[in-house]
């Protein structure tokens, strides 16, 4: 019994390191599978939560834009492609506002203060959240910032850009989402 | 003269005043080494970036501020969250991070004290055979078994 001990520890902990492997590689973060999901046509019902606002006291959700298209925009202002991105952002926050959408910024890894200078900075007038503990940020798996992520009016992620959004962007995945019914 | 002595305090106050209320009461470097840089995930002190220099930029302004090193810290995790300290605070789950390496220490020490004693009687063993010993003798069977191979080569 005694000799048979050790090669079964050993086969033991093989066995749950190439599971460990095993797992790791199957497992894709929340970003690969909305990105996939998107991929294959799918619509993923957009993850909420009540977070601190931006510069101001209370908080905000998704759910008070409820029926409205809202463009999560994952944000810093250490963030130098943030900044590059900021005057499409402005210029689409203005054409958002007339069909009553709207941006909704999402501040991460970025100090209250430095966040707001940004948006001031910029000319930014959308409302904006702190993704403080990094959990939100987490759940739609972002990795770079800038992110976005496009919801319709029933709730529903309908289109994400990784990086700089562009016009191009803006013209096809967004302006089609205000004229279209709820 | 009421005017000369009255330039007088106001001198001494402009001077005193600033420097009484913002005494660094924290070394920089050395905090540095207490908190994480919350984008690469490695210590401030070696991490580099630009969310790395607005955290320390930020740090440098609270140091500035005369505050104290928790004040600091507690500052910074309600801009940036827990996971901006490089130990994390010693509750619920987090205990785990003190007790799992005391636990592998003990574990280790426990298997020498069993394995020690076991690789000296051992040693002792084969110390005390008889130097040019083959080992074990051969039972009856093994070596009528050697006889006839042996023989079969000869042949």
């Amino acid at each position: 019994m005694r000799r048979y001990a050790v090669p079964g520890v050993v086969t033991v902990v093989c066995v749950a390191l190439l599971a460990l492997l095993i797992y790791g590689v199957t497992q894709q973060g929340e970003g690969d599978k909305l990105a996939t999901a998107l991929g294959k046509g799918e619509k993923p019902v957009a993850i909420d939560a009540t977070l601190p606002r931006l510069g101001a006291t209370g908080t905000n959700s998704l759910a008070d834009y409820r029926g409205k298209v809202v463009v999560l925009n994952f944000f810093a202002s250490w963030c130098a492609p943030c900044a590059d991105e900021a005057p499409l952002i402005e210029r689409t926050q203005r054409l958002l506002r007339k069909s009553g959408a709207t941006f909704l910024g999402v501040s991460w890894n970025d100090t209250e203060q430095d966040s707001s200078a940004f948006l001031r900075q910029h000319g930014l007038i959308y409302p904006a959240i702190r993704d403080v503990t990094g959990s939100y940020a987490k759940a739609y798996g972002v990795k770079g910032m800038p992110e976005s992520f496009v919801i319709d009016k029933r709730g529903r992620i309908v289109a994400l850009s990784r990086g700089v959004m562009d016009e191009r962007f803006v013209k096809s995945q967004i302006e089609p989402l205000l004229s279209a019914p709820q | 003269m009421a005017l000369l002595t009255l330039l007088t305090a106001l001198t001494l106050v402009a001077i005193a005043g600033p420097a009484a209320a913002a005494q660094p009461k924290v070394n920089f470097y050395d905090f540095q080494d207490t908190v994480m840089c919350v984008v690469c995930r490695t210590s401030l002190s070696v991490a580099n970036g630009p969310q790395a220099d607005s955290e320390r930029q930020t740090i440098r302004n609270l140091i500035a501020q005369g505050r104290d090193e928790q004040q600091i810290k507690d500052a910074l995790v309600s801009q940036y969250g827990d996971r901006v300290l490089a130990l994390p605070k010693d509750k619920g789950f987090n205990l785990a991070v003190y007790f799992v390496p005391i636990g592998v220490v003990v574990l280790m020490v426990a298997l020498l004290l069993v394995a020690l004693p076991r690789w000296r009687r051992s040693a002792r063993a084969k110390a005390a055979q008889p130097a040019g010993s083959l080992g074990p003798e051969l039972s009856d069977d093994d070596a009528r078994r050697l006889d006839e191979d042996l023989a079969r080569y000869d042949r």
